[in-house]
């Protein structure tokens, strides 16, 4: 294990690295602070100086205990909650407010109970000041057909199941086509078998669509079996206490899991986060 | 032989009702659903006991009047025309527009009122304690003042009706409007929705279900509404077409016009009903759920 370790900072290894690395940044933050003001606990530093640099197409995990702060990323990132202090670039322009290049897919499906699939997913084209009158009928059929949804047009969501509705979620939230597709915690209502079908899922969306993911969980071995890169946090203040470049093979494959570098990295990882709880 | 004995074997119902013939059909239907035999047998029941007590417990009309007499008045009152003064059809009319109007004009007045409240935290927290303290009222006490203001046409009728309509709608709204899923509001927000577009497309239909119950509420209190403001003074109406029956010593009369009423409320209930499973099916839908799960 001590021998494998110095790997995991692959960093240094320009020949794997290049690919990424050459590939422009799509989103940028700087000493970026997010302090929530309480009136029973004072000024709570839900983040503090998070830097970290997205690269176009990349998918990163953000991983941590409940309270680190990942989910305030996230929704700072969607433009749903104001920062503190810091900078924030997302494809070239400051961050102020929701971006239509910003999918986002949250914990729950969210999904309208009085709209069928079908018009659950073509809701983002009703909302904003400035609506494209475009007909994105074909292209939802298109992506409910790529998540295994066809036929379930006219459904309603309570028809369906959990892991149903979070495709049609995700459908949604590709519907756009944004650049980027921010996932707060997508799978974590899902039982296990259902959560590695959808985990194999979303890798092949973003690998057919070339997207940028952020990805949120607490589940180490779905950070690392998704991820490019593994960003580590750690509560009280949320900050990053680590980024893993994650070196395995693309296409992912489900067996990776039980390979003995996968492990290292999953060991790595819930090391860190033992020590935060040692800390703490 | 066999299929026969099945069919009258309670604990083979399901089976039974497979099996072809009308009456085992009825029979399976019966046990499905019980309440639709039961309920019909209950009323059944209860004008025979009224029927008996009638006539062995000796006491005047004006007191208990067989149910053949209220029945006769139901005849007489209802083959009237509409036009005609003294038949039931012309003051159900009155009644029931006096009713509808209040009702119409109360509850999309209290929604309003209370989506508006509920869109500001702060308005929302100095109003509260007297809306509160106003629906613990009884607002029926109202009354005589709006004939002394208004007179005694149909006006005051549906003012009381408003009114009285008003409160649970307000109330409702707001606890609809706040139990909006913070999720939803999340989801428009992050597709850049406006707060119009906010509005109708996520808080209006998610507290459907709270406006609801409190429309269906308020239909009930609507003809309540209107009654008292007919007893209190008035020239036309079921109210006062009681009082003046009331004073005759026309009981059965009364009692007839008590079934009209009944006719009148449970036509409101199940209009609201089949509206609420229009517009609101998913919350239907998701109420016979839980109960399936809960029973």
């Amino acid at each position: 294990m001590t021998q494998t370790a110095p790997r995991l900072m692959a960093v240094d290894d320009p020949m794997i690295e290049s690919e990424t690395l050459n590939r422009p940044p799509i989103i940028e933050i700087e000493d970026l602070n997010k302090v929530y003001r309480t009136r029973r606990h004072g000024d709570v530093n839900a983040l503090s100086q998070i830097n970290l640099t997205v690269r176009d197409g990349e998918f990163i995990a953000l991983v941590g205990p409940s309270g680190c702060g990942k989910s305030t990323l996230l929704k700072i990132l969607a433009g749903l909650l104001p920062r503190t202090s810091g900078n924030v670039t997302i494809n070239g322009s400051a961050l102020d407010g929701p971006s239509r290049d910003i999918g986002v897919v949250f914990q729950q499906p969210v999904l309208l109970p009085w709209r069928n699939i079908m018009q659950n997913v073509l809701l983002p084209l009703e909302f904003g000041r400035d609506r494209t009158r475009e007909d994105l009928q074909g292209r939802a059929l298109e992506l409910l057909k790529m998540v295994g949804l066809e036929g379930f047009e006219t459904r309603y969501p309570e028809e369906l199941s959990g892991g149903m509705q979070q495709r049609a979620a995700i459908v949604r939230a590709l519907i756009q086509d944004p650049r980027m597709l921010l996932m707060d915690e997508p799978f974590g209502a899902l039982d296990a078998m259902t959560r590695e079908q959808m985990n194999l899922e979303v890798l092949r969306i973003w690998q057919q669509n070339k997207k940028t993911v952020l990805f949120v969980t607490h589940s180490i071995s779905e950070a690392v079996f998704l991820a490019d890169r593994v960003v580590v946090m750690t509560p009280r203040p949320g900050a990053i206490a680590e980024i893993l470049e994650i070196d395995l093979p693309r296409p992912r494959r489900l067996e990776m899991i039980n390979s003995e570098q996968f492990g290292v990295y999953a060991t790595r990882i819930r090391r860190l986060l033992n020590a935060m709880e040692d800390l703490s | 032989m066999v299929d026969t004995s099945i069919a009258k074997d309670p604990e083979n119902g399901s089976r039974a009702r497979k099996s072809s013939g009308p009456l085992r059909a009825a029979w399976g239907y019966a046990l499905e659903r019980p309440e639709r035999v039961l309920s019909p047998l209950l009323l059944l029941a209860l004008i025979g006991a009224w029927h008996v007590a009638a006539m062995t417990l000796g006491l005047p009309e004006f007191i208990l009047p067989p149910p053949v007499k209220v029945w006769q008045a139901l005849v007489d009152g209802l083959s009237a025309s509409p036009f005609d003064v003294g038949g039931y059809w012309y003051h159900t009319g009155i009644t029931a527009f006096e009713a509808l109007s209040g009702f119409l004009l109360g509850s999309s007045a209290g929604i309003i009122v209370g989506m508006t409240v509920a869109h500001s935290r702060i308005v929302e927290r100095v109003l509260y304690p007297y809306i509160i303290a106003i629906q613990s009222l009884p607002k029926i006490a109202i009354a005589p003042l709006f004939v002394i203001w208004f007179g005694f046409g149909i006006e005051p009728k549906i003012l009381i009706t408003t009114i009285i309509t008003f409160f649970p709608l307000l109330v409702n709204s707001i606890a609809g409007a706040n139990s909006v899923d913070p999720a939803r509001i999340d989801l428009a927000r992050s597709c850049n929705a406006t707060p119009m577009q906010m509005f109708f497309k996520i808080t209006l239909p998610s507290a459907l279900p709270f406006i609801f119950a409190g429309l269906n509420m308020a239909a009930v209190l609507s003809i309540l509404g209107a009654i008292v403001g007919e007893f209190v003074g008035a020239q036309a109406g079921l109210g006062m077409l009681i009082l003046q029956r009331n004073e005759l010593l026309d009981i059965a009369a009364v009692y007839s016009i008590f079934v009209v009423l009944a006719a009148l409320g449970l036509t409101m209930h199940l209009t609201m009903r089949a509206l609420e499973r229009k517009l609101c099916f998913w919350s239907q839908r998701n109420r016979y759920k839980a109960d399936l799960d809960g029973g």
